[in-house]
């Protein structure tokens, strides 16, 4: 006997209609709500970023040094890590083209060079190059967001363009920056003279050099080459009997140490009356010569920026009066630095 | 047994109300125009270029000795720079330099301010 | 207990549901928001690449030098100023692309005779029409002493100057 229950008003049940319905309904409310607090997500757009992200790209690459970067007592700056072995490249966290933090404006040409050897993702790597377009992503423009790029760079008087990245689409993100590059590599002319000794001296006081403050013109002997012209042989047949020695002067005062010159790079390298490098000696001389010291032999052999030394040179005929050469600022000349253009695209 | 009866329009009702609900704040949301400050605004807004300017300016005259010579020469060269900052540049700047004999160090003092940035910085260098 | 009737709450529910969901989709799809434009993107552009030019052109060649600027200034006239100057602001990467900013450059001097700032306009490019134009300055070291030549007619004394260029797109 099933007897219906009657539902009057005062009961206290629901129907099962009821909750299905309600159930209904409310579920579909929250996906409503849920929806429309998303209303103004539609309306964030990129295309303002793009600029945006282009003008830090032009401050980093400009103004800032990169990491790590290089200070007096240091040997750090990025452009010296071999990126072949993984903790060096995870160490370089920002590629800046800057000499220094306090000078900006001022490039340095071994980090523009550095900075445009790349390889692709696949062939990156064991290699010494930055991974392209990885390395540029995460070390310079940085951002969640995969942006591309083409970064270039030509020198004002020269038609060659330096650049990084694809043919950008007709609209992009854009700035556009100039600076001047310090060109590496001071030069000296020496004269010889032919009074007593058939020994040609240069004293290098690194603490007198290092003392400019302001590095687009800063003699720079630990990181840039240094050329030695040799002139003025007026003795027919004179050559350079070994190859040259460098003698250090320890700071604490006493007499220098001699240190042969190494035979691989780097190293000093001595070219002939011919301008091709002396392959044996006695090396013939002529007004044509010239030492080259490469960058980072001193370096290599441990100096520092207050080191005193002396590069000692024999001849078989007399070429100077003994004493030494001084190589300082009122002897030596950098080149003048270069004006360069650089253009950041992004989209 | 529920029937068709008037008891369950509340709950149409109520998805009238939040319909119109929506309606009314899409019309107000369309009538909004965002504003905000654009990434440019801010960037022409730090003067980044007369703060290095200064800086890069009094390190030219350290380096050709004006800060270090004739107390006139200095004197009017630094009243040039305070007042033209001043008439040009809105902003207040003061240098003023000393040496430190004793640890063998010079020092410069560096205030620039245009009411926007305010910047302060003590150079030193050794004294050779 | 299922029969042939429609349940109303089910119903009732249901319809409510759709009528939402329906209103938020249209809503959505059909609502536009206005941004304002980023004009001030091309001012930053060229206020950046006047101030970049200034100060190469302020750079010596080496140590000890005088910058082409202040040669200008103490003896030159302002005419390779501005041929540099337009020269450097106009150049692309790409060496056949010249690009068509204009300039106008005033030099501001304290005379310590009557202590007023003093204005000479030094070279221009075009004459300023009023397009939309940013200005961008440099500090100056001077010494227009003898045997300078002195065109601007400055204080014979160690001075800094400003020189301000008003840059534009034309």
């Amino acid at each position: 006997m099933s007897k219906k229950r009657k539902l009057s008003r005062e009961s206290g049940q629901l129907s099962i209609d009821f909750l299905v319905g309600f159930t209904i309904f409310m579920i579909a409310f929250i996906y409503v709500t849920m929806m429309m607090s998303g209303l103004l997500i539609n309306f964030m757009s990129r295309t303002v970023d793009y600029d945006a992200v282009a003008y830090r790209t032009g401050v980093i690459l400009v103004e800032d040094p990169g990491e790590p970067r290089y200070y007096i007592g240091t040997t750090n700056n990025w452009h010296l890590l071999d990126l072949s072995i993984p903790a060096e490249r995870d160490s370089l966290k920002r590629l800046g083209l800057s000499l220094q933090r306090l000078t900006p404006g001022y490039l340095q040409q071994q980090k523009i060079d550095k900075f445009f050897t790349f390889a692709s993702s696949s062939a990156c790597s064991n290699v010494d190059a930055l991974c392209y377009p990885r390395d540029y992503q995460e070390k310079l423009i940085f951002g969640d967001y995969p942006y591309y790029f083409n970064i270039s760079l030509r020198y004002l008087n020269n038609p060659n363009i330096r650049y990084v990245g694809e043919i950008p689409p007709p609209k992009y993100g854009y700035i556009r920056r100039v600076a001047k590059v310090k060109q590496p590599g001071a030069s000296m002319e020496l004269n010889v003279t032919n009074w007593t000794s058939q020994n040609v001296i240069i004293r290098m006081d690194f603490s007198q050099l290092y003392r400019i403050s302001n590095p687009l013109y800063r003699i720079d002997p630990l990181n840039e080459k240094i050329t030695i012209l040799l002139r003025n042989f007026t003795i027919p047949n004179t050559m350079m009997q070994n190859p040259p020695f460098v003698y250090v002067y320890p700071s604490s005062g006493g007499a220098p140490t001699p240190l042969m010159v190494p035979v691989d790079s780097p190293t000093i390298l001595v070219y002939d009356s011919t301008g091709s490098r002396c392959a044996s000696y006695p090396c013939l001389m002529s007004n044509s010569s010239y030492i080259t010291v490469e960058e980072g032999f001193f370096k290599r052999i441990r100096f520092d920026e207050y080191s005193l030394i002396e590069i000692n040179m024999t001849f078989n005929q007399p070429v100077s009066d003994g004493s030494p050469y001084i190589f300082d600022y009122s002897t030596a000349s950098l080149p003048p630095p270069e004006t360069a253009v650089i253009e950041v695209k992004i989209w | 047994m529920a029937r068709l009866t008037d008891e369950a329009q509340w709950i149409v009702m109520m998805g009238f109300i939040v319909s119109i609900t929506i309606f009314i704040l899409a019309i107000i949301i369309g009538e909004s125009a965002l504003i905000g400050k654009t990434t440019s605004e801010s960037v022409l807004e730090f003067s980044k270029a007369d703060v290095q300017d200064l800086r890069a300016e009094i390190m030219t005259l350290k380096d050709k000795g004006i800060l270090y010579g004739n107390p006139i020469d200095k004197s009017s060269v630094l009243e040039d720079i305070s007042n033209l900052s001043l008439q040009r540049r809105n902003a207040v700047v003061y240098v003023t330099n000393w040496t430190d004999k004793i640890e063998h160090m010079r020092y410069i003092y560096i205030h620039f301010n245009n009411g926007i940035t305010d910047y302060n910085e003590v150079y030193d260098e050794y004294d050779y | 207990m299922v029969d042939g009737l429609g349940q109303l709450y089910t119903i009732e529910g249901v319809a409510a549901g759709i009528l939402m969901v329906f209103t938020a989709y249209l809503v959505i799809s059909s609502t536009t928001v206005i941004t304002p434009q980023d004009i001030h993107i091309i001012d930053l552009q060229l206020e950046q690449l006047g101030n970049d030019a200034l100060a190469i052109l302020d750079t010596p060649d080496s140590l000890g030098e005088k910058s082409l600027l202040q040669r200008q200034i103490e003896n030159d006239g302002g005419n390779a100023f501005g041929e540099n100057f337009s020269r450097i602001i106009n150049s692309k990467v790409n060496p056949l692309e010249v690009d068509n900013l204009k300039f106008s450059a005033i030099l501001y001097y304290r005379d310590i005779s009557s202590g007023n700032t003093l204005s000479i306009p030094i070279n221009n490019s075009a004459t300023y029409l009023r397009e939309k134009a940013v200005k961008v300055k440099r500090w100056v070291y001077v010494n227009p002493v003898p045997p300078c030549s002195n065109p601007f007619g400055l204080n014979t004394r160690n001075q800094t100057v400003l020189v301000e260029v008003l840059l534009w797109r034309g």
